[in-house]
């Protein structure tokens, strides 16, 4: 604590030099925390999955959807606690680019089956009791101004029908951008090749135990029909989706990767200007009786104090941010944008790991300078 | 007769410098008592800065033993010696070498940050070197807004401020005017007379020279010429 004041001090000694490190490192930080943040968000849906719950869908593809009579056939499985069908509308509201997701489901089964929904009791017994009935999550009636009451009309190109439905109510919990309607309501107004089908079943089991047994036995009972089904756990399904980003997981990481290690050079640029200017007064230091690694120290504090207060900026700014604006309000297919906790932590700590990797070489070498080599320096 | 506290025995100091050997000082004896004032004259390259920093522990000798206050500085590790520095020598630069981000009063309080004392103590001891060498109202001035002269006496400041048995001067006044290189050397007679402090001192001056009790003219690394004072 002696030194703190030397320490302060030598870092306002070039305040415009400290001011461009301090923001290109708060300015690094953000970004990368808000790249962590998307990589966050694009792997949500396997990291958030009911483990008790399964999705099949037609095992040659997705594309394909499967016989609505497939779901009375699964309820009988042993083991399964309910079935819904789970059918992708993808409706276009006002325009394209006022995109959401809705689904045509089981609404008496809806609560049981997504029981991180919340709704008032007063909003099921609406829903349920009306055909045209749908409800919307906190977030969706925020993008778009829904209100209960409201009727809305969605015209879907995939089968080429316009419903109209009313909003009875609006969830909080789970995914929040997301419609829910009646099946019965979308599978009457079909056209004939959609008819009496379903895009995908979604199933809950009644414990853990169940989980694999129920996905061989589905998949087992389909197996030789024209329909065959691939079931697998709602995190399974979720990661299927995220693989078909196929790299972008690892050119993030690579992008993450470079803005650190342009960050080391920069601090290790800056810092190395810091350490060669004062190389003399490392002699006079040394002459005075310092020891060299109290010297060293002596750079290493001020590289870590300007980590700190980079990172504190760049994460801090980026964590309160994130928490006060929610941008996923305004990005598509993302339910949440919030950083981790863990990711700003290890951000945090990486940050101050490099800023005392950035000046450990020139920390060292002035440090180990004999007094009278040192104190030749005139930068 | 007066305690010893520099004793140089044979000492020789070769340099090699861009594949050349060029010896700085060649089998130099010297006694320092305390309480002494030792001008080192001569010309540039005689050995006078190089016999300086040997006393100081900055440099080893290549043969022979430097010892002061009883230490025999070669058998300690550049550790021990820098912690000797801090409590037994006291260095003053030509160039002042003042931190230029510290006040006149955290430039002396510098050495002090290595000892065990606390706040308060130190505070005193900054109080006192800056008053004596007067400069008690420059306290909280930086070095850029102090005069040459000014600067010296914060650098003598900072050098006797931990009390220390030996100052080592390196051409104290080979950056001032005359005037203030009269204050400088008025200040280390001041600190010799009074306070009993032995200084060995590096110039070029023959007018600051005759300040000290001794000259010593060193030629070619060899002490020639032991002047005591009339």
């Amino acid at each position: 604590m002696k030194f703190a004041k030397l320490i302060f001090k030598n870092i306002l000694r070039n305040k415009r030099r400290t001011l461009l490190t301090v923001s290109s490192l708060a300015v690094s930080l953000f970004l990368i925390i808000t790249l962590a943040t998307v990589m966050r968000e694009l792997t949500r849906g396997s990291e958030t999955a009911n483990p008790l719950r399964l999705v099949a869908r037609h095992g040659v593809s997705l594309m394909f959807d499967l016989p609505g009579s497939y779901v009375e056939r699964v309820e009988k499985v042993p083991g399964v606690e309910l079935v819904t069908p789970y059918c992708w509308y993808g409706g276009i509201y006002i325009d394209e680019s006022k995109f959401f997701a809705q689904f045509a489901i089981d609404e008496k089964l809806l609560r049981r089956y997504q029981s991180e929904i919340k709704m008032t009791d007063g909003e099921w017994d609406a829903f349920v009791a009306d055909r045209q009935g749908a409800i919307v999550g906190k977030k969706l009636s925020q993008m778009h101004g829904f209100k209960p009451g409201q009727r809305i009309t969605l015209k879907s190109p995939i089968y080429n029908t316009e419903l109209e439905f009313i909003i009875h109510g609006i969830y909080s919990g789970g995914e929040e951008k997301t419609m829910f309607f009646h099946y019965d309501y979308f599978n009457e107004s079909n056209p004939p090749f959609a008819k009496d089908r379903v895009g995908t079943l979604g199933i809950v089991a009644k414990s853990a135990d169940d989980v694999p047994k129920i996905s061989q036995a589905v998949d087992a009972m389909f197996l030789n029909t024209d329909a065959p089904t691939k079931t697998e756990t709602e995190r399974e399904f979720a990661q299927s989706f995220e693989a078909m980003m196929g790299g972008v997981k690892q050119f993030m990481y690579g992008i993450i990767g470079a803005i650190t290690f342009s960050l080391l050079l920069v601090m290790a640029s800056s810092m190395a200007m810091s350490v060669r200017e004062r190389t003399a007064e490392v002699g006079t230091l040394k002459a005075l009786g310092f020891q060299r690694f109290t010297i060293a120290w002596l750079f290493v504090g001020e590289a870590l104090l300007l980590s700190v207060v980079g990172a504190g900026l760049g994460v801090g700014g980026a964590a309160l941010l994130y928490n006060l604006v929610d941008l996923s309000l305004a990005i598509p297919f993302f339910s949440q944008f919030v950083p981790a906790p863990e990711a700003l932590a290890i951000v945090f700590v990486g940050a101050i790991l490099v800023g005392i990797a950035s000046v450990a070489y020139s920390a060292w070498r002035v440090s180990n300078m004999t007094i009278a080599e040192a104190l030749r320096r005139v930068e | 007769m007066a305690e010893l506290v520099g004793k140089i025995r044979g000492v020789t100091k070769l340099y090699t410098r861009d594949g050349f050997d060029v010896l700085a000082l060649d089998n130099v004896d010297l006694d320092i008592p305390e309480g002494d004032f030792v001008a080192l004259m001569g010309p540039s390259g005689s050995g006078k800065s190089t016999l300086l920093n040997l006393l100081a522990g900055i440099d080893r000798p290549t043969n022979g033993d430097v010892a002061v206050m009883g230490t025999t500085l070669g058998n300690l590790s550049e550790s021990q010696l820098a912690s000797w520095r801090n409590r037994h020598v006291g260095y003053i630069f030509q160039s002042f070498n003042l931190i230029p981000v510290l006040t006149a009063y955290e430039n002396v309080e510098l050495p002090l940050l290595l000892t065990d004392l606390k706040k308060a103590d130190r505070k005193r001891s900054v109080e006192t070197a800056l008053d004596l060498v007067g400069l008690a109202d420059r306290m909280d001035h930086r070095p850029k807004q102090l005069s040459g002269g000014q600067e010296q006496r914060v650098a003598i400041a900072r050098a006797i401020v931990a009390d220390p048995d030996i100052i080592l001067a390196d051409e104290p006044t080979g950056n001032l005017d005359a005037r203030s290189g009269e204050e400088i050397m008025s200040i280390l007679t001041t600190l010799n007379e009074k306070l009993t402090k032995t200084i060995v001192m590096v110039t070029h001056d023959p007018h600051a020279a005759a300040f000290a009790k001794r000259q010593l003219h060193l030629e070619k690394g060899v002490l020639v010429e032991n002047v005591g004072k009339s």
